[in-house]
């Protein structure tokens, strides 16, 4: 028992069933209820500040850089500069200003992360909300079929793809989405699973809902908050997928930057320069950690048992 | 006196407030006597019996009060004798057949566990002791039993044996919080007549929490009626169901009392029971009474004695 | 009885649940609902009472269709209820509701209460988006609840609030059937009364027919015309209330009512004392599924089926000893 206030968990109180009155004002839907939550995990706000901040700079990155991230001159005087004043990430072997091509780089990272991961969700809240809703053999044969596509080594997998296909951004995005989404269609099938038990969604069926309707309007909505959680965890690693397949060279190509490619290129000047690789290296790991931090808040934030707090 | 609880006041902080489970609850428990604390869902039971024990999850916790055990406070004892009362002069049982058994674990190797902790047996000595005590409570075919594991045990036997690891240790006090509410009443009639014949052979008080007034009724001796974190009413069974005195007994017992007559309304208490973070100021009850009026909202009334060993906290009452 | 005021006639209703592996062995079954026979008058309240798997929820989702039964018959107002697809079991829907146990799951936690309600007026196409609102209020005033609950969530709810919403929502379409199913038995003693009140007013009020679902008999005697008793997916006990109450047959109905703890300290009945617990699932096959709990089984017990036999009128018995 120790003398901490205000846990932010919820208690389950033993023995005790819920027996709640209106809550104080403004605190009503379960999304406000989640919100408030959030709030309260000072790391996680944190970390969603810093992935605001990273957007930001990115989006904004033509008029932010202070140089253009292309621009190749006096490569003799200017190369391999190490941080000072006038280049805050110091310059790489051709002269050009780091951190501009950092903020230039952050756009690719962050999009890719971001797209490949709405392509993943969709299809995997597909396939999974098909799955649990249907039952019987259709969920059977859909999960032995998306057991033999686990089989195959992920990685490898992209390597193929990425090799056979010319990876241009788009294709890239495409093949790490249509990778990544078997996590979310189990996870979007389980909770379909459960939520199909319960009551509610038997309450439908008894007025005689659609089946359609069923899934749309009561079992997606409350799997959402699983597929949150899931989503942004999803995109902490596909940057960092990103990251290491343009370290490979098969990812995105110079001279289009991104982190990951500007740390192999950092790779082989480490002794001479070590700030090529620094730099984007602790943006990298920094934006992962935020992802990895948001998710974690709205795992928390979104916890079901926050709408049925045990009185005692 | 065997118990005697003085001012018990446990309290829980929440980020929305202080959550008042336990408000200044006294009461007594003699030898061999037994005790049920009545109330609804809310109204504090279940705190006070794991605040008996000390055993309140975070973020509560005792805040005053005393809870003292032939004479020794289990507030304020340190942690070591604490776990020595604990299962020991104190045996609890709880509402979940069977949730204080490991389900990795088979019963009788649980029950020998304690024995031999608790009353330091032998390895040997302790399993013989845990198959005699699992026959004790009525499980057929005892020896086979205990070397099932809790998962093969129906829920009626799960608790018999919960009841059997609870007694084990020959505790002072046995406290089961709601013992039968999950099972069938068939199964219900057998765990409280072996509640009664265990206390009979073994000489030890009973607290029995439950919200079933029926069941208080066949196995208590003194009622305790808790409503909102308080204690509202304390008499003996008898006298509590002929006559209770506090308007929400009566208005308990009125609902329970479904049978009497088809044509006579159903009553029951408007309204709910209040958000423990959010009480009406003066007598918790009293928004829900019907014989409240202006002096119940500026205090709660004093817990005092009436005739015939009882009391109640109601200004109604004692005017 | 006449044929109109019969309303629901049930002929050997049977749902069972397939279990165990398919591949090897034979397929074992869960007879939840094993040869069950009902008729029910309009008007009447019929009182289903058991411990837990003997089947009466099972039943109550059977009458309704809300699962599939393996066999047997279902006839509401004449229409075979098993036979109908589509847009007609739809439209049957209108006319028979169910009330869940649980009125903290039953109601969607992301949908205000006005939505829960609006949801069937509006799928039926009873009402325009501007009618439904008016209707949903009218709806929470005859539940007794303030209408400024339209716009709560029900997790800002008490139990017995949320359970007159889920009563509400039954109502709504106007059905003339209702099976509820343990309506009370997850809400506080004080709340049962009142919202089993609310249910016989509405009866009243509504004509309706109840199938009422319960394992407290205390509640049931109280609100049912009729009790059957159920064991192990079979009615054991047929009689009116007041009759099964004062003269139970059926050892097993002898047991439970003697079971029940009366909140009467002075009357201290002599419990019965069955050995064992209810049984799984699985069905007992030949002889009296309650042959293996009952203080007085026989041979014949074991061997042979016992069918249900009128002992006098409307009091049906299925026992060899009685």
């Amino acid at each position: 028992m120790g003398d901490e206030l205000a846990d932010r968990a919820f208690i389950d109180v033993p023995g005790m069933p819920v027996e709640m009155g209106p809550p104080a004002q403004g605190f009503r839907t379960p999304w406000s209820i989640a919100q408030r939550r959030f709030v309260s995990n000072r790391l996680a706000v944190a970390a969603l500040i810093m992935i605001a901040l990273l957007s930001v700079a990115a989006l904004l990155a033509p008029i932010l850089a202070p140089y253009d991230p292309t621009a190749i001159e006096h490569v003799l005087q200017t190369r391999y500069l190490p941080p000072s004043w006038h280049h805050l990430f110091g310059t790489d072997e051709f002269g050009r200003d780091e951190l501009s091509r950092a903020l230039y780089g952050a756009r690719v990272s962050l999009a890719v992360g971001v797209l490949a991961m709405l392509v993943a969700v969709s299809v995997g809240t597909l396939y999974g909300a098909v799955a649990g809703y249907a039952g019987g053999w259709i969920d059977n044969l859909l999960m032995r079929a998306l057991d033999a596509f686990t089989a195959f080594p992920k990685f490898f997998l992209i390597l193929l793809l990425a090799g056979v296909f010319e990876a241009d951004i788009g294709v890239l995005i495409l093949i790490m989405g249509l990778t990544s989404w078997t996590d979310t269609a189990r996870l979007i099938r389980s909770e379909i699973l459960s939520l199909k038990q319960r009551q509610f969604v038997e309450a439908a069926h008894a007025i005689g809902l659609p089946d359609y309707l069923i899934v749309w309007r009561h079992l997606i909505p409350n799997a959402l908050s699983s597929v949150l959680v899931s989503a942004t965890l999803m995109v902490g690693g596909l940057i960092g997928t990103e990251a290491i397949l343009s370290f490979l060279g098969i990812g995105v190509h110079p001279p289009t930057m991104t982190w990951g490619n500007m740390i192999q290129a950092g790779q082989d000047a480490l002794f001479i320069a070590w700030w090529m690789a620094f730099f984007p290296g602790v943006l990298l790991a920094i934006t992962v950690l935020s992802f990895n931090l948001v998710s974690d808040g709205l795992r928390d934030a979104l916890d079901p048992k926050a709408l049925t707090r045990r009185y005692v | 006196m065997l118990l005697s609880v003085r001012n018990l006041t446990s309290y829980f902080f929440l980020d929305e407030g202080v959550l008042k489970a336990v408000d200044g609850v006294s009461f007594d428990i003699q030898e061999n006597e037994t005790v049920a604390l009545v109330g609804e869902s809310g109204c504090g039971k279940t705190i006070v019996a794991l605040s008996l024990i000390n055993l309140i999850p975070a973020p509560g916790r005792i805040i005053a009060g005393q809870v003292l055990l032939s004479g020794e406070d289990v507030v304020t004892t340190p942690k070591d004798r604490l776990r020595q009362i604990r299962g020991g002069e104190i045996g609890f049982v709880f509402q979940e057949p069977g949730s204080s058994l490991n389900p990795v674990y088979t019963v009788g190797h649980q029950i020998a566990e304690v024995l031999q902790t608790h009353r330091g047996l032998t390895r040997k000595e302790a399993d013989k002791e845990a198959v005699r005590l699992l026959g004790a409570t009525g499980i057929p075919d005892p020896e086979k039993r205990a070397k099932s594991y809790p998962f093969q045990l129906s829920g009626g036997m799960r608790q018999r044996a919960a009841i059997a690891m609870a007694i084990s240790t020959r505790p002072k006090l046995l406290i089961a919080d709601e013992p039968t509410t999950a099972l069938d009443v068939t199964v219900q009639a057998g765990i409280l007549d072996l509640l009664e014949e265990l206390q009979q052979q073994y000489g030890m008080a009973i607290l029995i929490i439950s919200h079933d007034l029926g069941v208080v009724a066949q196995i208590a001796q003194r009622v305790l009626v808790m409503y909102a974190g308080k204690l509202i009413e304390s008499a003996h069974v008898d006298a509590l169901f002929s006559s209770p005195k506090h308007p929400y007994a009566q208005g308990l017992l009125d609902s329970v009392r479904l049978r009497a007559d088809r044509n006579a309304p159903l009553r029951g208490i408007p309204g709910s029971v209040p958000d423990l973070l959010r009480l009406p100021g003066g007598c918790t009850f009293h928004p829900r009474c019907s014989v409240s009026d202006l002096s119940c909202r500026t205090q709660f009334p004093p817990m005092l004695p009436l005739a015939g060993d009882r009391s109640c906290a109601c200004y109604r009452v004692h005017q | 009885m006449t044929a109109t005021a019969e309303l629901l006639n049930v002929r050997g209703l049977k749902t069972w649940f397939p279990s165990g592996n398919r591949w090897f062995g034979a397929r074992q079954w869960i007879r939840a609902v094993d040869g069950i026979d009902l008729t029910l008058r309009r008007g009447e309240i019929l009182g289903i009472v058991g411990e837990s798997g003997c089947g009466k929820t099972t039943l109550g989702r059977s009458l309704l269709r809300l699962v599939s039964p393996t066999a047997g018959r279902i006839s509401f107002a004449g229409t075979d209820v098993l036979a109908l697809k589509g847009n007609d079991l739809r439209a049957i829907r209108r006319r028979m509701q169910i009330i869940f146990q649980d009125p903290y799951a039953c109601l969607s936690p992301r949908q205000q209460i006005g939505q829960i309600l609006a949801e069937p007026l509006l799928l039926h196409r009873l009402f325009s988006k501007t009618e439904v609102e008016a209707r949903v209020a009218a709806l929470l005033t005859e539940v007794g609840l303030e209408t400024y609950f339209i716009h709560r969530y029900p997790h800002e709810m008490s139990g017995g609030q949320r359970q007159r919403v889920a009563i509400a929502r039954a109502i709504s379409l106007e059905p003339e059937f209702i099976v509820a199913d343990e309506p009370v038995s997850a809400l506080d003693v004080s709340v049962q009364a009142q919202i089993l009140g609310l249910l016989m007013e509405l009866h009243k009020k509504r004509a309706l027919t109840m199938v009422f679902i319960s394992h407290d008999l205390g509640v049931v005697e109280r609100v049912a015309h009729r009790i059957a008793v159920m064991y192990m997916g079979r009615i054991v006990e047929t009689a009116d209330t007041t009759r099964l109450m004062s003269n139970p047959r059926h050892p097993y109905t002898q047991a439970l009512l003697s079971s029940v703890p009366l909140p009467d300290p002075t009357i201290r009945r002599e419990r019965s004392h069955l050995r064992g617990e209810p049984p799984s699932v699985f069905g007992a096959g030949e002889g009296c599924p309650f042959a293996s709990r009952c203080p007085e089984a026989q041979d014949i017990c074991r061997r042979k089926t016992p069918e249900l036999v009128s002992k006098q009128t409307g009091h049906i018995v299925a026992c060899h000893l009685r």
